[in-house]
């Protein structure tokens, strides 16, 4: 199935003229004596989105500055439509990370301000102003000052100043982060619009689920771009495929597969945990499904379901750099409230044998709610987290999950409902209610000016943890975040991933009973965050109850349980299985002759949600795909397009949030 | 220059909106013209004099009456025995001793009357002694049988401001401190959060120059600058009764050209600091200590010592004053400040080629 | 021993330990804490002079004669007059005047000489520029006596007047106008430092967004802001000395009182001062709003005190608000303490009013602490 279309995303490039509109070689950046870019080439022709992708940190920024023609580079070349970038502003559009609206001036007026800084002529002013704002759905409202956006029309304002020049090129850093999975469709779905026309698209992203929107994708890391091409010839390259496992008593289940990694004793080469299920790669799908099998049979685990499906970017990135050594060291937290804490737990439960261990309840919310002034950010959230639990809040910015965070934690007072918290309603602010919890807040909570190891030793002092157990908690963290002999750094000298990683080893060396992560892993490299997400379940294992938020819907995968949240309040609640299952319909994945033709006809004939664009591909969703899928082929045939291939895929998390926003939206 | 023009008008809308500096513009200048006009009095009145009349005869007592004649000194009682308590206390400023043969020695030729001031206030020190010494010389001549000796009578006349009214000094002068602070500080603000925002970046990539840029900013804060003029020169005239002296050509153009220069200045710290709070701090310090110490708005700038009075000379407050002064109380018009424009306009000059020059590349740096 | 263990572990210890060390990494307070304190103390204490000497006098001297002549020179003589131009005629001098060329214009008649020889009174014109209130007022004053002494050296038979003054100045008698000027600019310096340096650490905690992340701890609020207060306390307490240093050396202060006793109360002002700056940090959101409600807050506060004119002079309205005014009562106690050499006893009143300030501002930081996040 993976070999099926390298050769359409090669025809894909020659239906369009050749002409390369970027072009780029050895090109260097170096901050004093920091390089943040070290030799990148790579050629970009016009019409073609062409992805970005990396981590915080990689040089995707400056590589984008330097292409705006808005810093110099150090050393190397890159010329667009074979001028300077200086030369070549005028014809650029660039889309800055945080978008760099005005936040204080309407709609019409950034727009206005934009186009007198590019000279669009004034006739021509109205007519161009009025056609982007309708394209973008913005044309409702032209006054509406920008900062009282969201962040998805944010986003669509800021394509607009992009576009007003007519740009041949179009630079985008990170176009998408902190918008919401909606919004971020119908951004990708513009785009592909955009590169029809002939308009040379760059993109940078953190999110590599959309990055396979892309036509063709750079992977950037530590300033050098480390393999480029369509998403078929990187999963082709990457020659493996991804099983889906399900199974009763994943942590056995997990332990047993993993002793079975070791090169030579299988066909698997790798496993990721997720909250519901285990991800296995291999490169010969037959062998390993017996082998898994026989793995799970000898532990006397019962297999719930094996799925072989195509692997994911985010695989191809994870094993690109593993080869490269980059994989952050794990070593186990070294508990010691927690063990004397089990054992007293254990004698209890050898005492009363006839009590189930029933986990107890952590955090329980019921009908919670937050106003401020008039704005109601939080609408009758009701949930409950249990000791060794992880549980995910999932949302847009601005959904409401930081507000909920907080309420939970006792940092902001709530304004109705009740919550109880490790057992307490009130007076929260204890400091023993608070030394059982840990916190890490959206923004970098360390100390910019203090170096690692005082960051740490303020942390292990402020928790009361006793002296002589410091060392060794300090050592530990500064293993895990691969900073062993680093820990005089000044914290500000890292970048954000690396902070985000002793932030949350601050935060739990006291080993909280209560963990809240509050977008733990924005900024956070693939291979950093999956052991990340190993240590939270770690810590989940040993008892922890763990509140965690984000709005990467990939890993959200890692939950136990989650909850989607928008305008404030939770729409759909589950663990990721049960979540995907209660979509109704089928996603259809379609490879037609002209991507972009078909796209607008049947948006025509279906809600526009329901169809969006994947680099050469066609994603559907359909309610009833038998009767459907009839319509969709007759109208595809009517207009003469050809259809090369067509399969079901599994929904993703983010097609069932989605599709339970856009339900919610049609039906009430 | 259509683009200049653009950026003004984005600038305006932007500075309309933003509700903190609208407040920052119009409220903060008024509030320190207020304090300043009111609370700064050079002179003093109604300065707490305490007498320990040791003689108390009908002539001591005349004296002390016409001490307290004037609204200068008000009595104080002498808290003890000694004349130096109430004044260690601070209560009062200075005491006068009567001695117990005053009204004895007078009658025989000669009396010393002891004046003891308290001289931490310098300048309040010195108006004390001389008016301690122009009511004895008034009570002398009251005398009878003093014969008036033959000298030089000085006949002087104070021009300009012959009712001595400190708010015409000091009102003037606020002009220069607070149409130099504010101004810049805005047009400070304005720069670095572009750059803090980002925003700066979308103008980079397009191709307008710096000079282009800075300008556009100018216009808007220079027209901003001018409205705050306006205010404080009407809540002056309104509530100090300052009025006009000279015809208004000379304070128009020289307010114009002194507006710009702040907000040159401002442009110039904007283009250099890299934060707000920098910007702010900036502009707040150096302006402020500059144009409300080395100005000559409280004192005379001939009292500023030598290298200081150096750097005063820098300072475009000090010459902008000379103009209100001339504009409000003198009233000599071009003879006096013909200078003041051209000085201050250079400055102002220099300042905004400075900040263009800054941001020339129009480029992030390293 | 066990309590110096108990201290170590304590959760305060690890917060002052956190504060100590973000303070010798921040090269900007270092900087806040020493540049512009020693740039004010200097500009402000050099700049300011309210001497009254050197006017420049032009003279219009119609007699040109020895007895004329006589009378400049005596104008001249204690140096508050300076002779800078003579003009031939008034209309000239006049011009001069009014261009601000000169601050006292003098005309003495042709019949000065024949006046005097005759026995009558010779009228000269003296025409003050009177666009500083203040100076011309000083002007004139010694204008009138240094004419009394002339006409008295003219009559020696006159030995002297029935009455004299004899004025002595206490406190200061060189009039030194820097003794006037530092005491209080002391006081400023504190009030401006103090308050700039404890809002900017407390705002960037939540700037940054590390208060949160604090409040969630166990610690109490008390213990935080204790933590935050005390090392910047010790610090101000350094610019206390440095302040009295350059007072002692440089503007030679004759810190007639007891110098512990004024360590001691300037220790209660730094107190005040930490308090307005985390009173202005829990008003304030960002860094530039601090900076710009400081603003609001110490011009008020440094107008109103007395440091720079004196209260004496202001209207009733503002001299009742000065009462209000923690720096007048710190500029009072400095002034007493470094210039008079006065007792405690007569302090005692600014005393209870820096305590009340202190009290009250400590109080309302440690309630308003919590609720700042909403």
């Amino acid at each position: 199935m993976a070999s099926s279309s390298p050769s359409t995303g090669n025809e894909m490039r020659t239906i369009h003229s050749k002409a390369v509109t970027i072009q780029v070689e050895g090109l260097y950046k170096h901050y004093g004596s920091v390089a943040a870019v070290c030799g990148i080439d790579f050629e970009v022709e016009r019409g073609e989105i062409f992805g970005l992708i990396g981590p915080d940190g990689a040089g995707k920024t400056s590589t984008f500055q330097i292409l705006a023609g808005v810093m110099e580079a150090s050393a190397g070349q890159a010329r667009i439509l074979g001028r300077p970038p200086r030369d070549a502003r005028l014809n650029l559009g660039y889309l800055t990370q945080g978008f760099s609206l005005y936040a204080d001036l309407s709609i019409l007026e950034n727009l206005r301000y934009t186009a007198g800084l590019r000279k669009v002529p004034k006739a021509d002013f109205r007519d161009r102003a009025a056609d982007l704002l309708t394209l973008m759905g913005l044309e409702q409202f032209p006054n509406r000052l920008a900062r009282q956006l969201s962040g998805g029309m944010k986003q669509k304002l800021a394509l607009c100043c992009a576009l007003i020049a007519r740009p041949q090129v179009l630079l985008l850093d990170e176009p998408t982060t902190g918008v919401d999975p909606v919004s971020r469709r119908e951004f990708w779905d513009l785009l592909a619009g955009i590169a029809i026309e002939g308009v040379t698209v760059v993109v940078a992203t953190p999110y590599l689920d959309e990055a396979e929107r892309c036509h063709r994708i750079g992977l950037i890391y530590e300033g050098k771009i480390q393999q480029t091409g369509t998403l078929t010839e990187l999963r082709a390259n990457l020659g493996l495929h991804r099983i889906e496992v399900r199974a009763e008593n994943l942590p056995t289940a997990e332990a047993a597969l993993q002793a079975a990694l070791a090169p030579g004793e299988t066909d698997l080469v790798d496993l990721q945990s997720f909250g519901d299920r285990l991800d296995i790669l291999t490169a010969d799908v037959d062998t390993a499904t017996v082998q898994i099998r026989d793995i799970l049979a000898q532990k006397q685990l019962s297999l719930q379901s094996l799925e072989a499906n195509d692997p994911t970017l985010e695989n191809v990135f994870v094993n690109h750099l593993r080869r490269q050594g980059a994989d952050p060291s794990y070593r186990p937290f070294p508990y010691h409230r927690r063990q004397s804490r089990q054992l007293s737990r254990h004698q209890d439960l050898q005492q009363d044998a006839s009590a189930l261990p029933e986990p107890s309840v952590a955090i329980s919310a019921d009908r919670l709610r937050k106003v401020f002034g008039e704005f109601q950010a939080v609408k009758d959230v009701t949930l409950t987290v249990h000791y060794g639990e992880i549980y995910g809040l999932l949302g847009a910015n601005g959904a409401g999950k930081t507000t909920t965070i907080k309420m939970l934690c006792g940092l902001l007072p709530i304004t109705g409902g009740s919550m109880s918290l490790a057992g307490e309603t009130q007076n929260l602010h204890r400091a023993e209610v608070r030394s059982r919890l840990g916190y890490m807040s959206q923004k970098f909570t360390l100390y910019d000016d203090l170096t690692i190891r005082h960051n740490l030793e303020f942390y292990c002092g402020v928790y009361g943890i006793p002296r002589s157990l410091h060392r060794e908690k300090i050592e530990w963290v500064l293993e895990t975040c691969g900073l062993a002999g680093r820990e005089n750094t000044l914290t500000k000298r890292l970048p954000g991933g690396w902070k985000q990683r002793v932030a949350f080893g601050a935060s739990v060396m006291h080993e909280p009973d209560i963990l809240f992560l509050d977008e733990p892993t924005s900024g956070v490299d693939p291979l950093a965050r999956r052991q990340f997400w190993r240590l939270i379940r770690d810590f989940a294992r040993q008892g922890t109850a763990i509140l965690v938020t984000t709005h990467y819907l990939e890993e959200a995968e890692n939950c136990n349980r989650l909850a989607f949240m928008a305008a404030g309040e939770i729409v759909a609640q589950g663990s990721p299985t049960q979540i995907k299952a209660s979509q109704s319909g089928q996603l259809i994945e379609l490879v037609t002759s002209q991507t972009q033709t078909a796209s607008q006809l049947l948006k025509q004939q279906l809600p526009s949600w329901r169809v969006s664009i994947f680099g050469d591909r066609l994603h559907l969703v359909l309610d009833r795909p038998e009767q459907d899928i009839g319509l969709v082929i007759q109208c595809l045939q009517k207009a003469q397009i050809e259809i090369r291939s067509q399969r079901l895929l599994p929904f993703t998390l983010e097609d069932a949030f989605i599709g339970t926003i856009q339900r919610a939206e049609v039906s009430p | 220059m259509n683009r200049i023009l653009s950026q003004a008008q984005k600038e305006l809308a932007q500075f309309s909106r933003d509700r903190l500096t609208v407040a920052l513009a119009l409220i903060l200048p008024l509030g320190i013209l207020l304090i300043y006009g009111y609370a700064i009095r050079l002179e003093t009145k109604n300065i707490p004099l305490a007498v320990q009349d040791f003689d108390n005869s009908p002539l001591s007592r005349t004296y002390v009456e016409r001490l307290f004649a004037t609204n200068q000194f008000i009595p104080t009682p002498l808290a003890g025995t000694s004349p130096l308590s109430a004044l260690d206390r601070g209560t009062a400023k200075a005491t006068v001793v009567i001695p117990p043969t005053f009204s004895r020695d007078v009658a025989e030729g000669s009396s010393t009357v002891q004046v003891l001031v308290d001289g931490t206030d310098v300048n309040n020190a010195r108006v004390i002694q001389n008016s301690i010494r122009g009511v004895t010389n008034f009570f002398i001549q009251s005398l009878p049988n003093i014969s008036r000796p033959q000298g030089v009578i000085p006949r002087i006349r104070i021009w300009f401001n012959p009712g001595r009214q400190e708010s015409l000094y000091i009102v003037p002068g606020i002009f220069g401190v607070v149409l130099w602070v504010f101004p810049s500080m805005l047009a400070a603000i304005s720069v670095v959060r572009e750059k803090e925002q980002g925003t700066a970046i979308q103008v980079y990539a397009s191709d307008l120059s710096s000079t282009e840029w800075l300008l556009g900013k100018g216009i808007a804060y220079w027209l901003v600058a001018v409205a705050e003029a306006l205010g404080v020169m009407l809540v002056s005239f309104l509530l100090f009764g300052i009025r006009l002296k000279t015809g208004p050509v000379p304070l128009l153009l020289g307010t114009g050209i002194y507006l710009a220069a702040a907000v040159s200045f401002g442009l110039f710290i904007g283009a250099r600091t890299g934060n707000q709070n920098g910007a702010v701090q900036g502009t707040a310090i150096a302006g402020f200590l500059t144009s409300f110490l080395l100005s000559g708005f409280i004192y005379r700038l001939e009292n500023i010592p030598f290298p200081l009075s150096l750097l005063s000379n820098l300072v475009p407050a000090r010459y902008y004053i000379v103009l209100t002064r001339d504009a409000f109380v003198r009233g000599t018009g071009w003879p006096g400040v013909w200078y003041v424009p051209i000085v201050v306009g250079l400055i102002g000059f220099l300042l905004f080629k400075v900040a263009s020059k800054i941001l020339q590349r129009m480029q992030l740096l390293d | 021993m066990p309590l110096i263990r108990r201290l170590l572990e304590s959760r305060f210890w690890a917060l002052m330990l956190k504060e100590i060390r973000q303070i010798l990494k921040n090269r900007q307070l270092i900087f806040l804490l020493t540049f512009p304190p020693t740039v004010q103390l200097l500009i402000f204490g050099l700049a300011l002079s309210p001497d009254v000497d050197h006017l420049s006098l032009g003279v219009a001297d119609y007699a040109n004669s020895a007895k004329s002549r006589e009378f400049i020179s005596a104008l001249v003589e204690n140096e508050v007059f300076k002779v800078s131009s003579y003009q031939t005629n008034q209309v000239a001098l006049g011009r001069q005047v009014r261009v601000g060329n000169l601050t006292a214009g003098l005309v003495i008649p042709p019949t000065f000489d024949r006046d005097l020889n005759e026995g009558r009174s010779a009228e000269v014109q003296v025409f003050v520029d009177g666009v500083d209130a203040n100076t011309a007022g000083i002007a004139s004053g010694y204008l009138n006596q240094i004419a009394n002494q002339y006409t008295r050296r003219l009559n020696p038979q006159l030995t002297s007047p029935p009455v004299e003054t004899q004025t002595r100045f206490l406190y200061n008698p060189g009039l030194t106008s820097s003794w006037f000027f530092v005491p209080g600019v002391i006081g400023l310096v504190l009030t401006l430092t103090g308050s700039l340096v404890s809002s900017v650490t407390m705002i960037r905690e939540k700037d940054v967004g590390t208060l949160e992340q604090l409040l969630m701890t166990p610690a109490a609020g008390w213990e935080i802001l204790l933590a935050k207060v005390a090392p910047l306390f010790i610090l101000l307490m350094g610019d206390v000395l440095l302040a009295s240093a350059m007072g002692r050396f440089v503007f030679q202060l004759p810190f007639r009182g007891n110098f512990l006793l004024f360590f001691v109360l300037s220790g209660l002002y730094v107190f005040v001062s930490i308090g307005i700056g985390i009173l202005l940090a829990t008003l304030s959101r960002t860094r530039q709003q601090v900076v710009l409600t400081s603003f609001f807050f110490n011009v008020p506060i440094i107008q109103l005190s007395g440091a720079i004119a004196p209260i004496e002079s202001m209207p009733p309205f503002f001299k009742f608000l000065s009462w209000f005014d923690p720096l007048r009562h710190y500029v009072a106690i400095s002034r007493s303490l470094i210039l008079k050499g006065a007792a405690v006893d007569a302090l005692i009143p600014n005393i209870a009013v820096l305590f009340g300030f202190a009290a009250i501002l400590m109080l309302i930081s440690i309630s308003r602490f919590r609720s700042q996040l909403n």
